[in-house]
């Protein structure tokens, strides 16, 4: 593996009942990249996400993350090991508070030194949860919760983060908000992004890469204009050959 | 006072201090039901099992079962935990046919274990508190029920507190809401889930022991147990730790009056018109979220 490379999947499969949900996907995200996972419906990207956090166990193929095989480890210590997403739907804990949503992830990851309290109060900060911080879940608008989300996966020194369509719902000025947000996750802290999103313009001006997947396998991987050009891609997501993103 | 306003006060008061004790084993079972989905119709017996335990150390020692508490709590936390780790974690979040088979299978193999030991007769201890009263113009108490209530209100105190200001109540919380996204914050639900279990038997446990202060034990007891946990969850909210407390006293408290002004014989009917009217109507109980799976 090399030096700044945080994630390998290598011949990654899933297969349900008779359906091959991932066939032989392997890509790999180096330290510090924004990369974009794309594809139809049904390409299989949310199922890949689930493999990579350890909710779903590969078929076939091995996940290697900062290093380590962690194909048989479970989801709560590959997020202790620095790895943590967000879901399509936001998942919250509807009977803790903002501060408490955070902080448990926080209290969980801290090593016995790490000032978790601290990192929840400059988390909330930073993502302008503060006046939110005694409110439940239920309360809020869907742009705080996955805000919410983001600040209780990025605690606890993580260093990869999983966004699983973290736009969809959003109206522009929320959408353009959490872009923001995202992007100062990772040049300011240093946080490594692989995006699931369908907001394809904004994927390309936020990914340094995208992968393409179809009917579960890589069809592409490159830089965002590469992609957009080519010919599989523009085929599976237009059946023509027309510009995929234009 | 007219003799029916004395009833009255007398049925209120004792129903308040026998449904404590109702409340402490109807918070273990609802806390395996909110943290796990699993309904351990099992938890009668677990109680029962409770009452045996606190009677074998008074044979043994001749301790009031009050006294028993800490050994019988830990005797029930570790069968909790045997229980998860052997049978239950393979039925975490889907209460099944097959879980709820499971969970009656157990009962009887503890039941018909108890009857191996003891034999079939009741059994009761010669508790100190048990056999006096404290008496207040028309009213009386057993002591017995007084220390019961004391310590199932401890006990609730104890736990709500844990649940909502510690670390580990607030890991039992988000596991209980979403046991896969624990997970992506670190939490071991495995870990979660079967401490979360044994402390449910170790209520089971701490009940056992007030219970056979006043109420005499034999192997049909946890059978006899079981629906007025069941009920009192419904009643109070599935999930809900205060709400099985609030439904384990609205439970005693309607036995107590429909015993005094109807028939002792005829206690429990009202019970499951409750039941069958929450379960109809009001689904959610007094105190349960709407979000409850």
């Amino acid at each position: 593996m090399a030096q700044d490379e945080v994630l390998r999947v290598e011949g990654v499969s899933k297969v349900f009942g008779g359906l091959k949900a991932l066939s032989n996907v392997s890509m790999s995200v180096k330290r510090g990249e924004v990369v974009g996972l794309i594809g139809p419906n049904g390409a299989g990207k949310s199922t890949l996400f689930e493999v990579i956090s350890g909710n779903m166990r590969a078929t076939a193929g091995r996940i290697v993350l900062f290093g380590d095989d962690v194909s048989t480890v479970s989801p709560d210590r590959r997020r202790r090991a620095g790895m943590s997403r967000t879901f399509q739907k936001v998942r919250l804990f509807e009977s803790l508070t903002t501060q408490e949503n955070i902080a448990i992830a926080a209290m969980q990851c801290a090593r016995s030194n790490d000032d978790w309290r601290g990192e929840v109060q400059s988390v909330m900060e930073r993502l302008k949860l503060t006046r939110l911080a005694q409110s439940y879940p239920a309360e809020l608008t869907l742009a705080d919760r996955k805000k919410i989300e983001i600040g209780r996966a990025i605690v606890g020194r993580c260093r990869l983060l999983l966004l699983d369509e973290a736009l969809s719902g959003l109206t522009m000025d929320e959408a353009d908000e959490l872009v923001g947000v995202v992007l100062s996750l990772n040049t300011e802290l240093g946080v490594t992004i692989v995006v699931v999103e369908h907001v394809l313009p904004v994927l390309v001006s936020m990914a340094q890469r995208l992968v393409v997947l179809n009917f579960g396998e890589v069809i592409a991987d490159g830089a965002p204009r590469e992609v957009a050009s080519n010919e599989k891609v523009m085929t599976a997501y237009l059946g023509s050959k027309r510009g995929a993103f234009s | 006072m007219s003799s029916t306003v004395v009833s009255l006060i007398q049925a209120l008061a004792s129903g308040l201090l026998v449904g404590g004790v109702y409340g402490l084993f109807s918070i273990g079972f609802s806390l395996a039901f909110g943290v796990m989905r699993i309904v351990n119709f099992a938890h009668g017996e677990l109680v029962m099992l409770g009452m045996y335990a606190a009677y074998s150390v008074y044979l043994l020692t001749g301790a009031d079962p009050l006294l028993a508490i800490p050994i019988v709590g830990i005797f029930l936390t570790v069968v909790g935990a045997g229980l998860y780790l052997v049978v239950y974690e393979r039925f975490v979040g889907k209460a099944t046919l097959q879980q709820l088979l499971v969970a009656i299978a157990i009962s009887m193999v503890i039941q018909i274990i108890l009857q191996m030991i003891y034999g079939p007769e009741t059994r009761g201890v010669q508790s100190v508190l048990g056999s006096q009263y404290l008496i207040y113009g028309p009213f009386f108490f057993s002591y017995g029920q007084i220390a019961a209530f004391i310590v199932a209100v401890i006990c609730v105190g104890v736990l709500e507190l844990l649940l909502q200001k510690t670390r580990w109540g607030k890991l039992i919380r988000a596991v209980a809401d979403d046991p896969e996204a624990a997970e992506i914050v670190g939490a071991n639900s495995r870990a979660i889930n079967t401490v979360a279990f044994a402390v449910s038997c170790c209520l089971a446990g701490i009940a056992g022991c007030v219970l056979i202060i006043y109420y005499p034990v034999n192997p049909g007891t946890g059978m006899a147990l079981m629906p007025i946990a069941l009920i009192a969850t419904v009643i109070g909210g599935l999930g809900s730790i205060k709400g099985a407390f609030l439904g384990g006293i609205i439970c005693a408290i309607v036995q107590q009056l429909t015993s005094t002004f109807w028939s002792p014989a005829l206690q429990d009917v009202p019970l499951y018109v409750l039941l069958l009217v929450f379960l109809a109507f009001f689904p959610f109980g007094l105190l349960g979220r709407k979000t409850a799976h």
